[in-house]
């Protein structure tokens, strides 16, 4: 069976197993009914997240190693967020089983995304992707701001969607063909059909990968929305996105730039569109990060910030920058999820934690998850030893490499106003504590995501210093092979 | 050919964190396990005993190891793996490097015990600060590649920042909000210079290299061996020497050091004069001279000039300060000015001069920061006027204190002499008027020391709190005499101290004489013509 339907098959044996076991709690079980059921199905869900890694690894498998790589990627990702929705579900907020399914179904479409060579199924992919995370963002219906930003959340998909559906109808209209592969290869009679579409293809694929200007909706959404739907978003949409990405991009660039009216000469200009859009991105999402006072809209517009990098890793889109980008995805995906764990931790048991200045105390009253939140945030903000430095690091060397002095010097600049803005929190947690607040341990599946982001930010931001690279090494070659693959299968 | 046989640095750079991660994991285990943690008392114990053995370690492995007439980097030790970046760990040590680590990691244990009356809560998180905070330093300066250096010297900010917003007094958030953000621009500016040092390398030879010793790694190329034009050389200089007047700190990038000196519990602000004042000057001595050496050549005139007005700046700053450890931090201020321009003369004796100040100075110092936390300690206070005639109820703090001003104000056979003397030799070769502003400057920074001295602890005591202070503790006396031993050591028997620093400072020189692009008048270069090493430090020897 196709990997991709995995997840999907799972989110159907998830809701069968809750319509048999659905039984009707009083409302003080709720609570503790929920949470059970949280269990049962998260590992429901769990297993046939593993199925899906497995099949991916099977020798007979058609798909090519980039596919291997992005589907491994999202589908790891989503262990982390079905074991962080468990604090929700604990917390009495939603029944589990619906949620449990439009992860998986999301992580479906993810992956049917991360392999399509056909714009069609592209597009029918991310609206299987979207739509069940538009659901989930409103979840929480008690607060006002999570049907908001669920709401402006699905505008603003509705916009990318229009966009890029425009952009494939050019597309077929100027070629005869949705094929990615042939894409690339093809000249046309029809030059103007073929710049708009190629030019509304990637403005939906920008938009929906929250690039500046398309941004003005992320950090409600991470306001708003439950820090389980938050992390699915930044790990798993936004990488899915910026996969996909790549892949038309290399696609793409194999066009022709001699043949007048061919592909080569559209794209030979995407690279500017690109450096543009990264470079206000990323500018506007760390200067925006300075000014915030709530923790959520911070770390949501330092995640604007880190989408500008990402269009940067893209600009010239080379084997160099792809591998830089995969290693970007993975570095913020685990340094996001590692901050909104912490806070959905701090938030559910013992404190409201929603602005900076909440933080006061913690490094006093919960040392641990105080340095691991300093941990996560310098990651983010890309701090020399974590994995989120080595990330910037490789874009940077790939902008470097191709000649972009100043993109390189604007990635640096953004840098620093990043780790100015994570400064912020960091000083208030060494503030000293009123005394006022209750200290508590994680809970177990909590701790787990903790540790398991914890270790990844440390291990490789230093592995590639210090001799202990046998892992990293492994990883990095992976996902050398992976992009190399984008090339060979293009 | 290196000798990697010895990996002495990497255990001495690696003993404090690894000391620090020990505790940690016990700690975890033990509350993992439900049993009671270790006492506090514990932690400080084993924190001392590990700063302290480091200590005991660099005399007796590095210190007494050294062969001071080996010309170039001594126990050299590579760790790690490149992938493409060029990133690894690889150590060394010249007389330079051999004196700061040597000094950093006597002062540890000083700043640590320094610190033990003002650390009350969280004692646990600050011994682990204390410990990483030595292991950034120490790599720091043991670092010969320039991304290692980096690394070591963006992760020490992290302890600082730790120890000053956890520890400090008040107006600490500030204060660490402030080197938190200038320490950044500090760190994008090195960032900056390695990513074109990179690109230059990939360029010229296909590998991505940081290393500063050719034959350290597999394909024998170094950063030595990268051909840089003049035009890059002057952007990536400027870059470099920003960064590190950050950290040194140079006016007018200073503006953080009083405040953070202010509100720094008085171990940090030992550490902040001493192991990472150092580390700004290692970055300039060991990478930016060696590596950009025609701009550095051009910049020499700016570079004195900035650092005189440096002097003067602070120097007048510091006369008008009504506060002791404000007052302290501009004299550094100043000094650090007049370390920029020793180093800016490019002679033998000029750096020779600045790297004995950064050491006699930043220890005498950082005793002023240690005499003054005992007196606020006692008094709770460290504005200047609630003192006065504190001779009388404490001696022995007295007599330390004229022994570190005395020190600072260049007074013969104390250690702070030597340094001036150097400095003042190197800048009549080559900046001879400036150095009559400098001797000038220098009289104003003798003046308002002198009156620090005798309005703190000479004439009659009018403040009734004053009476009943009591004196320095064994524990006190014992670490300023530690202290004070180096400084009288250095001004009355320097030679130790310069026959390890002057091949150091002579392999700078030779290392710029091989990197700068000829020039058509060999009179306009005031790099002092080295061909052969050895034969110039025998020569320098025999002036001597």
């Amino acid at each position: 069976m196709n990997p991709a339907f995995i997840p999907a098959l799972g989110a159907l044996v998830v809701l069968a197993v809750d319509l048999a076991a659905r039984s009707r709690p009083s409302d003080e079980e709720v609570a503790r009914a929920n949470a059970l059921s949280g269990i049962r199905l998260v590992s429901v869900a769990g297993l046939s997240l593993l199925a899906g890694l497995i099949a991916l690894r099977r020798p007979d498998s058609s798909l090519d190693a980039f596919s291997i790589v992005g589907i491994s990627f999202v589908m790891a990702a989503g262990f982390l967020v079905l074991c962080l929705s468990l604090t929700h579900f604990g917390m009495a907020r939603s029944r589990p089983a619906e949620p449990i399914a439009l992860i998986l179904f999301s992580l479906s479409g993810m992956a049917a995304a991360i392999m399509a060579d056909h714009l069609l199924g592209l597009m029918i992919a991310m609206e299987l992707a979207w739509l069940p995370v538009i659901a989930l963002i409103s979840i929480d219906s008690r607060r006002l701001s999570s049907s908001e930003s669920s709401l402006k959340a699905f505008f603003a998909h509705a916009f990318a969607s229009l966009i890029f559906a425009h952009g494939v109808a050019f597309l077929y209209g100027a070629t005869g063909s949705l094929d990615l592969s042939s894409l690339g290869m093809g000249s046309t009679d029809r030059p103007l059909l073929l710049n708009v579409g190629v030019t509304l293809v990637l403005t939906g694929l920008l938009a929906r990968a929250v690039v500046a200007p398309f941004h003005p909706w992320s950090p409600d959404v991470h306001e708003g929305a439950p820090s389980f739907v938050t992390i699915h978003i930044v790990t798993g949409l936004q990488a899915t996105t910026f996969l996909v990405l790549l892949r038309v991009l290399h696609a793409l660039a194999l066009g022709d730039a001699s043949v007048s009216g061919g592909l080569g000469e559209i794209t030979s200009r995407v690279p500017i569109l690109l450096a543009v859009l990264g470079t206000l991105g990323l500018i506007w999402g760390h200067a925006m990060a300075l000014v915030q006072v709530g923790l959520r809209r911070l770390v949501g517009w330092l995640g604007v910030g880190q989408v500008g990098f990402f269009a940067l890793a893209l600009v010239d889109a080379t084997q160099e920058g792809g591998e830089a980008l995969l290693l970007a995805l993975f570095a913020a995906g685990v340094s996001a999820a590692g901050v909104l764990a912490i806070l959905s931790s701090l938030s559910h048991h013992e404190r409201a934690c929603e602005h900076v200045g909440d933080l006061s105390g913690m490094m006093q009253e919960s040392p641990i998850r105080a340095a691991l939140l300093a941990l996560f945030f310098l990651s983010l903000g890309g701090f020399p030893g974590t994995v989120g430095f080595v990330a910037r690091v490789e874009i940077l060397a790939a902008l470097e490499h191709g000649g972009h002095r100043y993109l390189l010097m604007a990635g640096l600049a953004a840098t620093v106003l990043a780790l100015i803005a994570t400064g912020r929190p960091l000083l208030a947690m060494l503030r000293r504590s009123d005394g006022g607040a209750v200290s508590s341990r994680a809970l177990s599946n909590e701790q787990l995501v903790l540790a398991i982001c914890g270790v990844s930010i440390l291990y490789f931001g230093l592995a590639p210093i210090l001799n202990m690279g046998t892992v990293a090494d492994g990883l990095f070659e992976w996902i050398d092979t992976g992009v190399a693959s984008l090339r060979v299968g293009g | 050919m290196m000798d990697f046989s010895n990996n002495v640095l990497v255990l001495i750079v690696a003993a404090p964190a690894g000391a620090a991660i020990f505790l940690l994991v016990t700690g975890v285990l033990l509350n993992f396990l439900g049993l009671r943690a270790l006492p506090e008392v514990v932690w400080r114990g084993v924190g001392l005993a590990t700063t302290l053995a480091t200590f005991v370690f660099v005399v007796f492995a590095l210190v007494l190891a050294f062969d001071p007439e080996k010309i170039g980097l001594q126990h050299v030790a590579a760790v790690g793996w490149g992938r493409g970046v060029g990133a690894r760990m690889l150590f060394g040590v010249d007389g330079i490097g051999l004196c700061f680590i040597a000094t950093t990691a006597g002062l540890v244990p000083v700043a640590m015990l320094s610190s033990r009356n003002e650390v009350r809560d969280s004692v646990r998180s600050w011994v682990v600060t204390c410990l990483l905070l030595e292991s950034c330093l120490l790599g720091a300066l043991a670092s010969v590649n320039f991304l290692s250096f980096i690394f070591f010297w963006a992760t020490s900010l992290i302890p600082v920042l730790l120890w000053m917003g956890r520890w400090g007094g008040r107006g600490r958030a500030r204060a660490a909000a402030r080197v938190w953000t200038i320490e950044l621009i500090g760190l994008a500016g090195l960032l900056f210079v390695a990513f074109i040092l990179r690109e230059a390398s990939l360029d010229q030879f296909g590998v991505a290299t940081f290393d500063m010793i050719s034959g350290a790694s597999r394909d024998g190329i170094s950063l030595l061996d990268v051909e840089i034009g003049r035009a890059d050389q002057t952007m990536l200089f400027v870059v470099l020497a920003i960064a590190m007047a950050t950290r040194l700190p140079l006016a007018p990038l200073h503006f953080w050091l009083p405040d953070a000196h202010a509100s720094a519990p008085t171990g940090l602000s030992i550490l902040l004069t001493t192991g990472f004042v150092q580390t700004a000057a290692i970055g300039i001595l060991r990478y930016a001279l060696p590596l950009f050496p025609d701009a550095a050549e051009a910049a020499g005139p700016v570079l004195s000039l900035v650092g005189i007005i440096a002097l003067v700046y602070a120097s007048l700053i510091a006369l008008v300060q009504k506060e002791l450890k404000r007052l302290v931090a501009y004299t550094w201020i100043g000094y650090a000015g007049f370390v920029v321009f020793g180093i800016s003369t490019l002679n033998v004796q000029g750096l020779t001069g600045a790297v004995v100040q950064l050491l006699t100075h930043g220890v005498a110092t950082a005793a002023l920061f240690m005499l003054i936390g005992v007196l606020a300690a006692r008094r709770g206070t460290t504005e200047v006027s609630a003192f006065g005639g504190l001779a009388k109820p404490m001696p022995v703090c007295a007599f330390f204190f004229a022994v570190m001003v005395f020190s600072l104000i260049g007074l013969p056979l104390l250690g702070g002499f030597v340094g001036d003397l150097f400095v003042l030799l190197g800048s009549l070769e080559t900046r001879r008027e400036l150095s009559v502003v400098a001797l000038m400057a220098m009289v104003v920074a003798a003046s308002y020391l002198l009156w620090v001295q005798r309005r703190v602890f000479l004439g009659p005591i009018d403040e009734p709190a004053n009476r009943g202070l009591i004196d320095l503790d064994r524990i006190e006396r014992g670490v300023l005499l530690a202290m004070t031993i180096p400084i009288v050591f250095v001004g009355v028997y320097p030679n130790p101290v310069l026959r390890r620093v002057e091949p150091a400072v002579l392999e700078i020189l030779a290392q710029m004489e091989s990197r700068a692009t000829p020039q058509d008048s060999p009179e306009s270069s005031p790099v002092v013509e080295l061909v052969d090493v050895p034969g110039a430090l025998h020569s320098a020897r025999g002036r001597r």
